[in-house]
């Protein structure tokens, strides 16, 4: 076509959708969409291996977690959840920054990134309010706490969702791997907050009396949904751990879990309102991730099959001089950075068949497993980087300005390369002690 | 079993349909029946590209107002007689679901309907059911029309002018007589006076259009769409690609003026607005289907079916016409078309292959889309006429519109049995 060689237009096309994604002209579902159909025009994929390329069990995952979630979201459930905490420190402000970052983490690691702040910011700033505290503090804090505890599980982050669902992960793998040292960067994370903020905040006795006559209780808008959503909860979650004995992909539990989530809220109403409640529910999956995603794997894939990638894992292994730590390391560090500034979907996307490609030279799948825990954690950490390297960053941002609580490009990279570099350091070692010692 | 409790949950309409299949699915799954891999490799994500690249364009079409605009010229263009309205109100809904889904159609059309009826003091009502009866004769004509034929087009990778070529004649001669026989029954009961035609000519027609540049553009990617469905045979491009590409193209027009932030709203609002039950339904019935396939279940039947026709296509034809008829006017034709395709296939070889086997899958087709009129629950767009038509506060009865639709539905599929014997066995 256009006497282009195949692997070139693969590229071109590849860097032009990539160039629109960063500049944000258009929507990035459209992007990629465009960017696929093209490929599959120019004859580079046919339609059924554009298709084929696509990883459907990540695509499951994804819509059944945010069906799952987003009707558990309407029972008032983890509203409870934070206001369970503010009665359990007494409201103190000291406290409450410990217990949000908590919250915000563990949340994190089972619920999308930006479900998890959309859900607790909003709760932030009332507690705030009712103190007369600054939210600053409480909002950077969560921001970082949020992306260290997606880190910790296979669902918590798009690239561990990749990772896993490319290499047959398991929920365990993932909480065995990569659940310690997203402990320890939460520990750290707080200690530094507590030192830095929570210790010098106080507030009035009257303010802290008035914030605990909320009952949690109040919190809950129903009950029988409550039940509903923590009982298919529970089995998605003990489906995910069981999984790896059953033979049974994640794609499948999730899929599952939000047919079943589906039936029980609905199964009350008459059939309009079922298939109306239905169809909305539906709704709330994000669609545009899930094209994106879609049309993603189509690209990447195009590079896959015209060999590019190879061409790529084949200078990463002269750069590395086939030993798996530097391999590891660079992995580690490269990952970070560039999550920092760009989104960690399509780097990560465009690394695995990268990598996999260089399982032979390096030994096998297993010996290559520390260099993926190390894309893993870099991308996933590298969101804390900057305002704009995460979505979740960009959402508390949003929601911050709508409160006249601005929080600027800048003023997040005073805390935010910081918290990265740490945190990032931290990884360093902890691979290190774990993988080569 | 589980495909049998699927079907008798899906046809007592107890549970979503969509939640239905799809936990049908994942039971065949988790049971072992199926693999996960082969449960997504059995979805034909062609079908499921076409279906939701059609329904993203065709609500932001929707959205610049083009189809009541047309709707309301054409009245006009018959200076809003009440015969010549019939006329033209069931040729636009029949071109119209022949391009656009049933339901869309009459969820366009009926509301217009209304307005044009309600200024003419005149009786909705046989405007009403000639409009159900356009809309699933007209569905007929295109692969695109109606899901049975999106299903039989993208599983014998079937081009959009094969059915042009096969399906369109007998529809256009369908709609014709029906037209006929309404005009000629209805003619004398019709009767309104010149202040009311004036009336419906001081409509204004292009105040239904709310966004222009909208219209042009979306105009654009459906003119483009269309040609690229005929080209597509020649360029050796499925359908699934084009529709989608185009829902992409459309979806960047439309928002491109806009903010970063006001445009991902605006995306994920189209997104929000193709049938998600619909899809989810097909991929999971693509599964539940694959799952009884696998078991030989669907041999089986096949192999009982050819004894049947003693092997002899033109039987087979009959027959599948006749039982497709008879069944999707009681239940929904989609699982029973998704039921039959591999049904079919196995027993291609035993009737001398895929080109002898055509008039079978063309009979198929007809019988499936024509028995939608049988009865008001034979397919969607009748449900949603009879829903709209209740809000207005002229009810149509399920006795009443057997009275219309069972003749309507005999004489078409009969039509339609003339025609594939002149077609193909005559000669």
């Amino acid at each position: 076509m256009f006497g282009l060689s195949e692997q070139i237009l693969a590229v071109l096309v590849l860097v032009f959708s990539y160039i629109i994604l960063f500049s944000e002209k258009l929507n990035r579902a459209v992007t990629v969409l465009i960017g696929a159909s093209v490929l599959i025009f120019s004859g580079i994929l046919s339609q059924e291996t554009a298709i084929m390329a696509i990883d459907f069990n990540t695509l499951a995952l994804l819509i059944g977690m945010m069906v799952i979630v987003g009707i558990a979201e309407k029972s008032g459930m983890f509203q409870y959840l934070a206001v369970a905490c503010v009665k359990l420190v007494r409201a103190s402000p000291r406290g409450l920054m410990i217990m949000l970052a908590i919250i915000t983490a563990v949340l994190s690691a089972l619920l999308d990134n930006v479900t998890t702040v959309l859900l607790i910011v909003p709760m932030t700033f009332q507690i705030t309010r009712n103190l007369k505290l600054a939210p600053y503090p409480y909002l950077i804090l969560e921001i970082f706490a949020s992306n260290i505890g997606g880190t910790a599980t296979l669902i918590g982050d798009p690239p561990n969702i990749l990772i896993g669902s490319a290499l047959r992960l398991s929920f365990l793998d993932f909480i065995n791997e990569l659940a310690p040292v997203a402990i320890i960067c939460l520990v750290l994370l707080i200690f530094a907050f507590d030192f830095f903020y929570g210790r010098n905040l106080n507030s009035k006795i009257e303010d802290r009396k008035a914030l605990l006559t909320i009952s949690p209780k109040d919190m809950i808008t129903d009950q029988r949904l409550l039940y509903q959503s923590l009982f298919v909860l529970l089995l998605v979650l003990t489906g995910f751990v069981v999984a790896e004995y059953l033979n049974i992909q994640n794609g499948t539990i999730a899929l599952f879990g939000a047919a079943l989530m589906l039936w029980l809220y609905s199964k009350n109403d008459e059939h309009m309102v079922r298939d109306q409640k239905v169809e909305d529910a539906f709704s709330l999956v994000d669609w545009t991730t899930i094209f994106f995603f879609a049309g993603l794997f189509a690209i990447v894939f195009a590079l896959e099959t015209t060999g590019v990638l190879e061409i790529l894992g084949r200078g990463l292994i002269n750069l590395t001089e086939n030993s798996i730590d530097k391999a590891t390391l660079s992995m580690l560090w490269i990952s970070a950075i560039v999550s920092t500034f760009i989104d960690n979907i399509p780097f990560v996307a465009t690394m695995i068949p990268t990598l996999k490609s260089m399982e032979v030279s390096m030994g096998g799948r297993e010996a290559m497993m520390p260099v993926w825990w190390a894309l893993a954690l870099g991308s996933c950490f590298g969101g804390n980087g900057s305002l704009i390297a995460a979505s979740a960053n960009v959402i508390v941002a949003g929601l911050a300005s709508k409160e006249n609580e601005r929080i600027s490009f800048a003023k997040f990279l005073i805390l935010g390369l910081p918290v990265m570099l740490i945190s990032i350091i931290i990884a360093t070692i902890y691979l290190y002690l774990r993988h080569f010692v | 079993m589980i495909v049998v409790i699927c079907y008798v949950i899906l046809f007592s309409e107890k549970v979503n349909r969509a939640v239905t299949t799809l936990m049908a699915a994942m039971f065949m799954i988790l049971s072992g029946v199926l693999t996960q891999n082969e449960a997504f490799a059995s979805i034909d994500f062609n079908t499921i590209c076409l279906l939701v690249g059609m329904m993203v364009i065709v609500s932001i079409t929707e959205r610049s107002g083009l189809f009541q605009f047309v709707a309301v010229w054409s009245a006009q263009k018959v200076k809003a007689n009440p015969v010549g309205l019939m006329v033209v109100l069931s040729l636009v809904t029949a071109v119209f679901s022949a391009f656009l889904d049933n339901v869309t159609t009459v969820l366009l059309i009926v509301p217009v309907t209304f307005q044009i009826t309600r200024r003419l003091h005149i009786s909705s009502y046989p405007y009403l059911i000639l409009e159900i009866f356009a809309s699933n004769i007209g569905g007929t004509a295109t692969l695109i029309g109606d899901p049975p034929n999106i299903l039989i087009g993208s599983a014998l990778r079937l081009s959009f002018l094969d059915f042009l070529y096969e399906l369109t004649p007998i529809v256009l001669a369908v709609v014709a007589v029906l037209i006929l026989a309404f005009v000629l029954i209805w003619k004398n009961d019709l009767k309104t006076d010149e202040r009311n035609r004036a009336a419906v000519m001081r409509m204004n027609a292009s105040a239904h259009i709310i966004d222009k540049t909208l219209l042009y553009k979306s105009l654009f990617v459906l003119g483009f769409v269309i040609v690229g469905f005929m080209l597509a045979e020649d360029i050796g491009i499925a359908n699934g690609v084009i529709a989608l590409f185009g829902a992409a193209i459309l979806l960047a027009l439309y928002a491109i003026k806009e903010e970063p932030y006001n445009r991902d709203e605006k995306t994920e609002e189209m997104f929000n607005l193709v049938d998600w039950t619909t899809i989810f339904f097909f991929m999971g019935l693509f599964m539940v289907v694959f799952g009884l396939e696998k078991t030989g279940v669907l041999e089986m039947i096949g192999q009982k079916f050819l004894e049947l026709t003693k092997g002899s296509v033109q039987r087979a034809t009959f027959m599948i016409l006749g039982i497709s008829a008879f069944v999707s006017s009681a239940i929904d034709n989609i699982p029973f078309v998704a039921t039959m395709i591999p049904t079919l296939k196995s027993m291609e070889a035993s009737l001398g292959g895929r080109e002898a086997m055509m008039p079978v899958w063309w009979a198929l087709s007809l019988g499936a889309c024509f028995g939608g009129n049988g009865s008001l629950i034979g397919a969607s767009a009748n449900v949603i006429v009879a829903g709209l038509a209740i809000r207005e506060g002229h009810p149509i009865k399920f006795l009443g519109f057997l009275l219309w639709s069972i003749p309507v539905m005999i004489v078409s599929v009969l039509m339609a049995g003339a025609y594939l014997y002149l077609r193909f066995f005559a000669f």
